[in-house]
């Protein structure tokens, strides 16, 4: 139709200029390398510290990462032609995940540090009160290792798949890396949605041995999909800004990112509160004591931020269309997200060390630079002097031109 | 005596969704305010160019929403705790974490009601007639016309002025209609 907006997607060329490029490299360069330094300053100063600092730095990496691949696949197996355009940042944000395989090497020096299960007198005293054999059959440092091992496999694996298909679109636009993608999503979800909820058992919920919830993996998911959309919406805002993709990616297109933000933010609050309310209900020891301990002294203080800031005040931003189309709005809610999301992360693993209330400590930030700081130059490299959006992908034409009812 | 019918508006029937578009944007060009177009699709864009105000029904939607949230808060809080304060499980008589469920459902089952039956209520509906069904190609419009009707009342509107500017925007069927 001849009055939209987006006529103007010819001009934008789907490549990252050489000199902005080169001036990402410096500036992430810059984080990747300062970020170390202070990290493995941090790990000189205190070990235990800098080993729970990293796990939160990386399991926020890690969910977020998560989050990328199960939507990348989502937008295949529902054919969606708005998110094509976008789409190529979303499997370069999945591609994270191998570099996070290689960023779990200071998680699996640090278990002793972590993981209450790793030490043999722990289980010892254990064994005596269990009928089941868990630390012999499940939670040991071997076991650990193997399935962190194949996680990080299946996961590169899938990732290499759908985004190796995608690119191979780009100059040939042939259709059938679109069917093959297709294809490896359906058991992918189940795959990725199945090991991702094993994964964050391993890492996050077996810092209390004594506890479980059956809704942890979800509620882990839930939180890095909604810190994806943010991550997602906050690089084409960047982008945006320096002229990049800037006619392809429009208002529409950030309506529905921000759709994707808002309907987050209700699934994240609808998970975090029935594992709350079932908890509660039963009102079994075993059980309450996740939530006390979230509820003792100033935890509880951060138990508020998340209820109030991680969901109320996102769920209101977010709630009417207009916000959804202002940019600045959907700038400010990136960022809001992110760090919110660094807090729901902090909240399942610090007090499991922390017992007196919150201590903030700088190694947290040194250990968020240097692991963000190496997946965000990963990323930046992965951009060079390559297409920057699925060119090839059949629907592409159609998603620059979706609009809104 | 019968009285004579008064005209609802021209109708100016059109092959394109093109066509519409640039006719509805031309007729709003030259000051006409009071139209409504028919079409056997939905337009993209066709709200904004025809100058349709945003609907006020997601406000009606807040509004149910709240009622709905507060009916549940006050209902589980009155039997709960002081019609029928019975001991539970050892559960306090109200507290949040159980009765939020309830206070979601009848907040979404309120906005649903508004939203459904206030869309019919703004739409104008039920209503047993229009005059559209009075316009001869109105069967088409499910079909495969594009309609353009510019009501009577409108200050611009004049029966010849304003079908010889339709037909010079492309309408290739014009008919006055009555009310």
């Amino acid at each position: 139709m001849s009055h939209s907006h987006h006529h103007n997607a010819q001009q934008d060329s789907y490549y990252i200029p050489d000199a902005i490029w080169d001036r990402g490299r410096n500036v992430l360069g810059a984080f990747f390398l300062l970020g170390w330094g202070a990290a493995l300053a941090g790990y000189a100063s205190n070990h235990d510290q800098f080993f729970q600092s990293y796990l939160v730095a990386f399991f926020f990496a890690f969910s977020i990462a998560i989050g990328a691949a199960l939507f990348t696949m989502i937008q295949h197996l529902t054919g969606s032609a708005w998110s094509v355009p976008v789409r190529r940042i979303m499997e370069n944000i999945m591609l994270s995940l191998p570099v996070l395989g290689l960023l779990f090497i200071p998680i699996a020096l640090g278990v002793h540090s972590l993981y209450e299960w790793s030490h043999p007198e722990f289980v010892a005293k254990e064994l005596l009160k269990l009928k089941v054999p868990v630390y012999e059959l499940y939670l040991n440092p071997k076991l650990f290792y193997v399935r962190a091992v194949a996680y990080f496999c299946i996961w590169t694996f899938w990732a290499w798949r759908l985004y190796s298909n995608s690119r191979a679109q780009d100059a040939t636009k042939a259709l059938e890396p679109t069917f093959s993608n297709e294809r490896w999503s359906a058991p992918g979800m189940l795959v990725f949605f199945l090991t991702s909820s094993l994964a964050s058992v391993d890492w996050v919920m077996s810092l209390n041995p004594h506890w479980y919830s059956t809704m942890f993996g979800v509620y882990c998911m839930a939180g890095g999909a909604w810190g994806f959309f943010a991550l997602l919406t906050f690089i084409f805002l960047r982008f945006r800004a320096n002229g990049i993709m800037a006619n392809s990616v429009t208002t529409e297109h950030y309506h529905d990112l921000g759709k994707w933000m808002f309907a987050l933010t209700v699934f994240w609050a609808y998970i975090a509160f029935s594992q709350y309310m079932l908890i509660w209900y039963a009102n079994l020891p075993e059980e309450t004591v996740f939530f006390l301990a979230r509820r003792t002294g100033t935890w509880e203080a951060v138990s508020g931020i998340l209820v109030f800031g991680h969901f109320l005040i996102t769920f209101l931003v977010l709630l009417a269309r207009n916000s959804k189309r202002t940019l600045n709005v959907l700038r400010f809610a990136t960022i809001w997200i992110l760090v919110m999301h660094y807090v729901d992360i902090y909240w399942l693993v610090m007090p499991n060390f922390q017992k007196n209330g919150v201590a903030p400590h700088w190694i947290d930030l040194a250990t968020m630079a240097a692991v963000l700081g190496t997946l965000a130059l990963a990323f930046w490299m992965r951009l060079r002097k390559v297409v920057i959006a699925p060119v090839g992908d059949p629907r592409f034409k159609k998603g620059l031109e979706f609009q809104n009812v | 005596m019968a009285e004579k019918p008064s005209i609802h508006g021209l109708v100016a029937d059109f092959d394109s969704p093109d066509k519409l578009m640039d006719a509805i944007r031309a007729a709003r060009k030259a000051g006409y305010s009071k139209m409504e177009a028919y079409t056997p699709f939905p337009i993209h864009g066709i709200d904004d160019a025809m100058g349709a105000k945003p609907s006020i029904l997601g406000y009606l939607v807040l509004c149910g929403s709240a009622t709905g949230m507060a009916i549940a808060v006050w209902l589980q809080w009155w039997t709960g705790a002081v019609a029928y304060p019975l001991v539970i499980a050892g559960k306090p008589f109200f507290a949040l974490e159980p009765s939020i469920p309830i206070i979601f459902e009848l907040t979404v089952l309120l906005s649903a009601f508004v939203a459904v039956f206030g869309m019919i209520g703004l739409n104008g509906l039920p209503r047993l007639h229009h005059p559209i069904f009075n316009y001869s190609g109105h069967r088409a419009i499910t079909d495969d016309r594009f309609v353009l009707v510019i009501e009577a009342s409108d200050r611009e509107f004049d029966a010849t002025g304003t079908r010889d500017f339709l037909a010079a925007h492309g309408a290739d069927k014009l008919e006055l209609i009555e009310a």
